[in-house]
């Protein structure tokens, strides 16, 4: 799933009818100045970032009106919440109230289905659970069963319709934009009506062709072997392939940086888990499974090969149904397209397995590539473990990588 | 010796005239396992390595007496085949489809739901009763009979769990991946209630991972004997940087809910032997059998 922006969510919500502060996204300290002084008054500066608690680590603030907006938004700009850059400042009017509420939309467990859910009650540390109204996502599709509900909450009739148009509009926003989860926290009641204040959306990356705008997925600091990745993959629906950047290439090239690709969603978390346990440090995620063509797993074990800041390299299967001879196949072209000469080790299981094992053993011999191939004998765990001793006895004879 | 799926079961493969398809059949076969019927609309007539192949589910069930259904087709044509499937009653049914748009799951596990109907998926490599029965694009010489189950979210690492048990000498009554997603018919909870209602089933082996809360509504059900069977389980990712989605979209955690570490622990206490290795699964179940 894919986190969206506040501001990105609030002109979705406004294009559902959803009223929302007045306010403007600025990309520079002059510029949060500048929307301040229009707007007038009291203002809140909030980072544009793809994480939650934002308000815990100073990352939204109150302005009065003398004070001195651009050194706060400057503050702000210059921040990483939860290691993720912030991407902007939301300058908004502040909002009075009668209260301070919240409603989202999310799914739950057991069954898998969706929940709508109003209180209010909201804002900072609210538990969902204790919300006055729980309903089915299906029962709220029709108004008068909102309206039921709100009124079985205790919800004054002043409120009532405005309250009921509002969690309608979130429902049609949550089905058109296929959201894991809409959260307006909180949502305002005052003179105006209904007021999202905040809001944070998950939407389902599955459904970006099937959203009114898919290209806000697109997050703008992913990195650009997962751009890639993520296009090639687009493009070619034999198999699977996901890559994360899990490390940047920086000035350091520590021994313990390695790479890893392996055959499998539940297997390339694994091989994560097992190079932990030998002090190594992945640098990648991949996974190339589901019978992806040679050319496709070429691509991903280029990335993967590629990586300047890397010093050894695990590649390993779970017991897989694909011919692992063509995953051999395109691993080895790929390493040839970036010239990967570097400590690795090489563990094939499943279909195919004798014949991808020699394909790579050849292939470091023609080469005198340091590559160690093994099989289903071994596991995870023995294979980080051979990548380590490999970069031990590497750096012990002074041998660097390609 | 199994759950959901026996000897009994006959099977309709949806999609069997696809590239999918045919080499689904070709690892059934090999197992002896071989669907009863194949259903693509417009290909009715035509046989699938000697597998006859129909137009509608409907006429797979009263021609070839088909009970349960594997789906294979591309996500464009998912919902109508999923949609027929529940409609003409096949149960169990397997949506080996990956990728499905988040609304669509929704719907088709609302759907299955409603019918009474057990939907395995989306994103599930199926499920095997070795000797028995085989509902997915499994190759059943990895999978040994015997009396353990194993319930699994991810298909790689089911067959590989299977296989090491097996080397170990723990055959496997049922092994059902249930599927990587967030949304999924069959959860981890409901597979375990009907391992424990199997009375050929001795223990349950679990592979977990990151996301979703499965594992710790799993763990809530064991404080109320919702399993009376010995249970074992792996959880892996506990390694695996927070924020971020990996293959299977339901592994993501913002590192409050649902990491690896906060599973094990849940699972621990509430008595279900957690190992750090999979390949150590065996081994916990000597120590309880």
């Amino acid at each position: 799933m894919s986190r969206l922006l506040e501001h990105q969510i609030k002109s979705i919500l406004s294009d559902f009818g959803v009223s929302v502060p007045e306010g403007e996204l600025c990309l520079d300290a002059q510029g949060a100045a500048d929307v301040a002084s229009r707007l007038g008054g009291v203002v809140y500066v909030k980072a544009q970032v793809r994480a939650g608690d934002r308000a815990a680590v100073g990352a939204v603030r109150r302005c009065e009106k003398n004070d001195d907006v651009a050194t706060v938004a400057q503050e702000i700009l210059s921040m990483d919440v939860s290691g993720l850059p912030v991407e902007g400042v939301l300058v908004e009017e502040a909002v009075e109230g009668v209260w301070f509420g919240y409603a989202a939309v999310s799914i739950a467990e057991d069954p898998a289905r969706r929940i709508l859910r109003f209180s209010t009650r909201g804002g900072a540390g609210f538990d969902p659970e204790t919300a006055e109204v729980q309903m089915d996502f299906d029962d709220a599709r029709y108004s008068h069963r909102i309206r039921r509900s709100l009124r079985g909450a205790g919800l004054a009739s002043d409120q009532l319709v405005s309250v009921t148009t509002f969690l309608s509009s979130l429902v049609d926003a949550v089905t058109k934009w296929s959201a894991y989860t809409l959260e307006v926290n909180p949502v305002v009641f005052g003179a105006a009506g209904v007021i999202a204040v905040d809001a944070k959306a998950d939407i389902d990356d599955y459904s970006k062709h099937l959203i009114p705008t898919p290209t806000l997925l697109d997050v703008e600091h992913e990195n650009e072997s997962e751009r890639s990745a993520s296009e090639y993959q687009a493009t070619d629906y034999r198999g699977s392939l996901r890559y994360v950047q899990l490390i940047e290439p920086g000035d350091e090239h520590p021994e313990s940086y390695v790479a890893t690709h392996s055959v499998g969603g539940g297997e390339s978390m694994i091989v994560l888990d097992a190079l932990a346990t030998v002090g190594l440090l992945p640098t990648n995620y991949c996974d190339t499974s589901g019978s992806p063509s040679a050319e496709k797993v070429a691509f991903a074990s280029a990335l993967v090969a590629g990586q300047p800041h890397i010093a050894g390299l695990l590649f390993s299967t779970c017991i897989a149904n694909q011919r692992l001879s063509v995953t051999a196949e395109g691993l080895l072209r790929g390493w040839d397209e970036v010239n990967w000469r570097g400590p690795t080790v090489v563990r094939f299981a499943g279909n195919e397995s004798e014949e991808a094992r020699a394909l790579v053993s050849q292939w470091a011999a023609e080469r005198s590539a340091p590559v160690l191939v093994i099989g289903e004998e071994s596991d995870e765990w023995g294979a980080a473990s051979l990548l380590a001793e490999m970069l031990e006895n590497s750096s012990q004879v002074g041998e660097v990588k390609a | 010796m199994s759950f959901l799926i026996d000897r009994s079961t006959r099977v309709v493969v949806q999609g069997i005239t696809g590239q999918l398809g045919r080499v689904t059949v070709r690892l059934m076969s090999s197992g002896n396992l071989n669907p009863v019927a194949g259903v693509t609309p417009g290909r009715g007539g035509e046989t699938v390595k000697g597998i006859p192949v129909y137009d509608t589910v409907a006429e797979a069930r009263i021609e070839a007496g088909a009970t349960a259904s594997l789906i294979l087709v591309p996500s464009g044509g998912l919902r109508d085949a999923a949609l027929e499937a529940i409609d003409e009653g096949m149960n169990p049914i397997v949506l080996m489809v990956d990728g499905v748009p988040l609304n669509l799951s929704l719907e088709l596990v609302t759907a299955a739901r409603d019918a009474g109907v057990t939907l395995i998926g989306p994103n599930s490599p199926g499920l095997i009763s070795p000797g028995e029965c085989l509902l997915g694009a499994l190759d059943p010489r990895r999978f040994v009979r015997g009396d353990i189950a194993v319930i699994s979210r991810s298909g790689g690492m089911m067959s590989t769990i299977a296989h090491t048990l097996s080397a170990s000498g723990y055959g496997a009554s049922t092994c059902v991946g249930i599927g990587g997603d967030s949304v999924i018919g069959l959860d981890m909870v409901s597979a375990l209630r009907f391992a424990d209602e199997d009375p050929d089933t001795l223990a349950v082996v679990l592979y977990g991972e990151i996301g979703t809360l499965q594992e710790e509504r799993v763990a809530a059900g064991m404080a109320t004997r919702a399993s009376t069977k010995p249970v074992v389980a792996y959880i892996a990712g506990v390694s695996a940087p927070v924020g971020i989605r990996y293959s299977h979209a339901g592994a993501q955690t913002d590192g409050i809910f649902g990491s690896a570490t906060g599973k094990s622990a849940t699972l621990r206490s509430a008595g279900v032997t957690v190992v750090d290795r999979y390949v150590d699964l065996a081994d916990a179940l000597a120590t309880l059998l």
